[in-house]
C-alpha cells in the first residue's frame, strides 16, 4: 500500500512536471519557429514595379533600370526606398523580357554592348549573345532571366538573385 | 537498463540524482516548502521564455516598442510568450516572499544558516532588479516614466546619487545607451548572478537540511523522516502546476501591457509594477529635503533590518512565542507594505485624471498598434505617433482647444464654445437643428439666432438632418434631387445659409458642411464672413498654429463621429446632461438600451 502510494507520487510528479513544462515550452518553441514560414524581410521575391512600358524601345533592345523597392519592410520597421539591384528589360511587341545583371559566374555587374548588341561581363570575360545565352566566356549558364509581366502601362518584374557559379538556376 | 549502466560507469548520474532526490527530511514534507521549489521553477519560465523574447527584441529607442509590437501582432504565440514572461515575472515576486516569510516564520534564519538567509534575500534583491530593468525594455509610455522614477530617485542618494544615475541610465538623459545598458543588465548580468546565487543558495540548504516545524519534538522528526523524492516533490509538482497554469491562464487571457511608445514630451503619470507601488507611495509623504527619507533612508533601513534579523535575533528558540518583537516588526513592516500599495491602488482609482490619461493612453496604444501593422518607420515609434495626424490632432486639441471645447464629457465647467462630442456625426447636427443654443453648443458663444427645431416632426427632422449630413459626400446627389429638399425653403433654412458655395450669409455657410475642408476654414479663420464672421469668438489658428499642427487638428475632429460610435457614446442618439467626469456607467447603461 505504501509501495503504491509513493508510486503514485511519482506518476503525479511527473504528470504535472510535464504539463507545467508543456504550457511554457509549447508557446515557446511555437514563437521559435514562427519565422519558418513567414516573409520577414519585404523585397526580393515580389513584383515590382520597374519602368513604364514606353519607357522600353519596341525594337528589342535592352536597357538597364534600377529595381526599387518601395519602403520595403523588415520584421517591425518600414525602410525608406532601397534600391536593390537592377535588370535589363528587352520588349518585343507587348512582350517584356527580364534578365537580372548579375553575372551568373561570380557575380559582377553584366553590361550590354550597343554596339554588338550583346551582353558582356568586364570581369571575367563572359559573353552573353542578345537571347541571354552564353557565347563565350567562363559562366556556365545564361543570364538569368527573371519573371516580368505588365501592369497596365507599368513593367513589374518580380526580383530574385540566383546562386552563382552553377549549372542550374537555383533561387538563393 | 544495461546502457544506463554504461553512462553511469562514465558519468556517474546515479550519485547525483540519488543525492539530489534521497535528501533526508526529518519531520517529512510539507507544504510549507513548496515556495522555494517554485521560485526555481519560475525562473526557468523566465529563462526559457526570456529567450524567445531576446530573439525578436531589438534595443534601440527607435526599434524597442516596434519590435515588441511585431512580436504581439505578427508571431504565433508571441503574445502569449510575452504574456507568460510578464506575469511569470509578477508570480516569481509573489512566491519569493511566501518562501521569505516561510523561512521567517520557521525561525530558518537562525545560527548556522544566517549566510543562506542573506543569500536568499540577495536573490529578492535581484528578482526586484529583474522587474526593474525588465520594465524598461519595450520603451513603451508606463516602462519609460516609471523608470525615469526610479533613476531619478537613484539620483537623491545623498553625494553619489548624481553619479549613480548617469552610470544607470547611461548616460545624462535616456535613450539607446539606457536601453543597450538595461538590456544587458537584465539578459546577461542579473541570470548569471541568479543562477550563481541560486547555486550558493541550494548548496547552503543541502549543508545545513530543512528546517522543520519548531513546534516538532526531536521523536516526531524522527519518527515522521522521509526523504525528498518522492512526497515533498509531489507537493512541489503540484503547487507550481497549479502556478504555471494560473499564469499561462492570465497570459492567455490578458496578455502583457504594451502601451503607447515612450514620449519624451508627453506628461505621462508614471505608475510602478503593482510590487513597487509602496516605494511608489512612500514618495508622496516625503517633500523637499525630507525627500531622501521615503526614497533611501526608510528602504534601506528595511534591507538591513531584513539582513540583519539573523543576528538580531540570537536567542536559541525558533519557537514564534520566543521571538514576537523580530517576528512583530517583520509583520509590522508587511502591514506597512500592504497599507501603502492598497493606498496607492485606492488613490489612482479615484482619481479622475488618472482615469482620463489611461482612456487617452489605450486610445494611443490601440493607434499605435495599427500604425505599426503597416510598419514603423526608421525614425521610430514616436515619430510615426508624432507625425500621425489623428495623434497629433488629438495632442493639438488638448493644447489648443480644449480650454474652450468640451469633449466626451471633459473639459472647462464652462465651456465658451460648442461641445464637440461625436462632432460631425447626424446626432450632433440635429442637436444643432434642435436647441443650438443650449449651453451644450452655441449658448455661451455669441452666435446666435439659429432656428429651434425641436417642435418639427421626426420625419421632417430626420430630412434635414440627412440633408445636412450629405453635405460631407461627394457622391450625394445634388441638393436639389435630395428627399425633403423644399424643406430648406419651407422652414427658411437658406434664408441664413448658403448650401452651394462658400457665399457669406446671415449664419455660416453649409456648403461642403464640416468636411475636412469646410473644418479646416473653421480652424484657421473662423471669422471669415462666410462662417460665423462677427459672431465668431473663436481664435484664428491660421496665424498661431504651424500648417502641420491645423491640418493634424482637423484630422483629429474629423474622427469623433466614429470614435463615439465606437464607444457608444450615449447623445449620438440624443441630447442628455454633460457628464462628468466620464463614468463606466454610462456606457453600461447605453449598452443595456441598444
Amino acid at each position: 500500500m505504501a509501495e503504491d502510494r509513493r508510486t503514485l507520487l511519482k506518476v503525479l510528479s511527473g504528470v504535472l512536471g510535464g504539463g507545467a513544462a508543456a504550457a511554457v515550452g509549447l508557446p515557446a518553441l511555437r514563437a521559435f519557429i514562427d519565422p519558418i514560414d513567414r516573409t520577414t524581410v519585404s523585397g526580393p521575391g515580389e513584383f515590382v514595379p520597374v519602368a513604364s512600358l514606353a519607357a522600353v524601345p519596341e525594337d528589342g533592345t535592352p536597357v538597364k533600370v534600377p529595381v526599387v523597392i518601395q519602403q520595403p519592410k523588415d520584421a517591425w520597421a518600414r525602410l525608406p526606398p532601397t534600391q536593390m539591384g537592377a535588370v535589363f528589360l528587352k520588349r518585343s511587341g507587348e512582350t517584356v523580357i527580364a534578365y537580372s545583371t548579375v553575372c551568373p559566374h561570380l557575380g559582377c555587374g553584366v553590361d550590354y554592348a550597343g554596339d554588338k548588341n550583346a551582353f558582356a561581363c568586364p570581369c571575367h570575360e563572359s559573353a552573353f549573345d542578345i537571347e541571354g545565352k552564353v557565347s563565350g566566356g567562363p559562366s556556365p549558364r545564361a543570364l538569368d532571366q527573371l519573371e516580368a509581366r505588365i501592369a497596365k502601362d507599368t513593367i513589374e518584374v518580380r526580383y530574385q538573385t540566383f546562386k552563382q557559379g552553377t549549372k542550374e538556376k537555383i533561387p538563393t | 537498463m544495461k546502457l544506463i549502466d554504461e553512462v553511469d560507469a562514465r558519468i556517474g548520474h546515479k550519485k547525483l540524482v540519488h543525492e539530489a532526490l534521497y535528501e533526508p527530511m526529518p519531520g517529512g514534507a510539507s507544504w510549507a516548502y513548496v515556495f522555494g521549489s517554485s521560485a526555481v521553477i519560475l525562473f526557468g519560465v523566465q529563462v526559457l521564455t526570456g529567450i524567445v523574447l531576446a530573439m525578436y527584441y531589438s534595443p534601440s529607442s527607435t526599434d524597442a516598442w516596434a519590435s515588441i509590437a511585431y512580436l504581439e501582432r505578427e508571431v504565433t504565440m508571441g503574445a502569449v510568450v510575452r504574456g507568460l514572461h510578464h506575469w511569470s515575472a509578477g508570480g516569481m515576486v509573489v512566491v519569493v516572499v511566501l518562501h521569505m516569510l516561510q523561512t521567517a516564520i520557521f525561525g530558518a534564519y537562525k545560527k548556522p544558516r544566517e549566510a543562506n538567509w542573506i543569500a536568499g534575500l540577495s536573490l529578492f534583491g535581484l528578482v526586484l532588479a529583474f522587474a526593474l530593468t525588465g520594465y524598461l525594455l519595450p520603451w513603451d509610455q508606463t516602462g519609460y516614466w516609471a523608470t525615469k522614477v526610479a533613476t531619478s530617485i537613484a539620483g537623491t542618494v545623498p553625494i553619489m546619487g548624481p553619479a549613480i544615475q548617469r552610470v544607470a541610465q547611461g548616460g545624462n538623459d535616456y535613450g539607446n545607451l539606457t536601453l543597450t545598458r538595461f538590456y544587458a543588465l537584465h539578459v546577461v548580468v542579473l541570470p548569471i548572478l541568479t543562477i550563481g546565487l541560486i547555486g550558493v543558495h541550494i548548496a547552503l540548504f543541502r549543508k545545513h537540511g530543512v528546517t522543520a516545524r519548531a513546534s516538532l519534538s526531536n521523536a516526531e522528526l524522527e519518527a515522521k523522516k522521509d526523504t525528498f523524492w518522492p512526497k515533498q516533490v509531489a507537493l512541489d509538482a503540484v503547487f507550481a502546476f497549479v502556478a504555471v497554469v494560473l499564469i499561462a491562464f492570465v497570459a492567455v487571457r490578458e496578455g502583457a501591457p504594451l502601451e503607447a511608445p515612450a514620449d519624451p514630451s508627453s506628461n505621462f503619470i508614471a505608475r510602478p509594477e503593482w510590487y513597487f507601488l509602496f516605494l511608489f507611495q512612500l514618495l508622496k509623504y516625503f517633500e523637499g529635503p525630507l525627500q531622501v527619507v521615503g526614497t533611501v533612508i526608510l528602504p534601506g533601513l528595511v534591507a538591513t533590518f531584513l539582513l540583519a534579523l539573523p543576528f538580531l535575533d540570537r536567542g536559541p528558540s525558533r519557537k514564534l512565542s520566543a521571538r514576537k518583537p523580530w517576528m512583530g516588526m517583520l509583520f509590522g513592516g508587511l502591514s506597512a507594505i500592504v497599507l501603502l500599495t492598497t493606498l496607492a491602488v485606492r488613490h489612482d482609482a479615484n482619481d479622475p485624471t488618472i482615469a482620463a490619461q489611461k482612456e487617452r493612453s489605450e486610445r494611443e496604444a490601440d493607434r499605435a498598434r495599427e500604425l505599426a501593422a503597416a510598419g514603423v518607420p526608421t525614425e521610430g515609434a514616436a515619430h510615426m505617433m508624432a507625425h500621425d495626424p489623428p495623434t497629433r490632432g488629438g495632442r493639438v486639441f488638448a493644447r489648443e482647444c480644449a480650454g474652450c471645447h468640451t469633449l466626451e464629457g471633459r473639459g472647462p465647467k464652462k465651456p465658451k464654445g460648442p461641445d464637440l462630442t461625436a462632432y460631425g456625426s447626424r446626432a450632433w447636427i440635429r442637436q444643432v437643428l434642435r436647441d443650438a443654443d443650449s449651453h451644450r453648443l452655441f449658448g455661451r458663444t455669441k452666435v446666435e439666432g439659429m432656428k429651434s427645431f425641436a417642435k418639427l416632426g421626426e420625419e421632417d427632422l430626420n430630412k434635414l438632418v440627412e440633408l445636412v449630413y450629405a453635405q460631407r459626400d461627394p457622391n450625394a446627389p445634388p441638393l436639389a434631387k435630395r428627399p425633403g429638399y423644399d424643406l430648406l425653403d419651407d422652414k427658411e433654412c437658406t434664408d441664413c445659409h448658403e448650401f452651394e458655395a462658400y457665399d457669406a450669409l446671415e449664419g455660416p455657410s453649409l456648403f461642403r458642411y464640416q468636411t475636412t475642408e469646410w473644418i479646416r476654414q473653421v480652424v484657421d479663420r473662423a471669422s471669415a464672413t462666410h462662417l460665423y464672421d462677427k459672431d465668431n469668438s473663436m481664435p484664428e489658428f491660421d496665424t498661431r498654429l504651424p500648417e502641420e499642427d491645423r491640418a493634424a487638428a482637423v484630422a483629429f475632429l474629423s474622427t469623433l463621429e466614429e470614435r463615439a460610435k465606437k464607444d457608444a457614446w450615449p447623445f449620438v442618439d440624443d441630447l442628455g446632461p454633460v457628464p462628468t467626469p466620464r463614468a463606466k456607467k454610462v456606457k453600461t447603461s447605453t449598452a443595456a438600451t441598444e
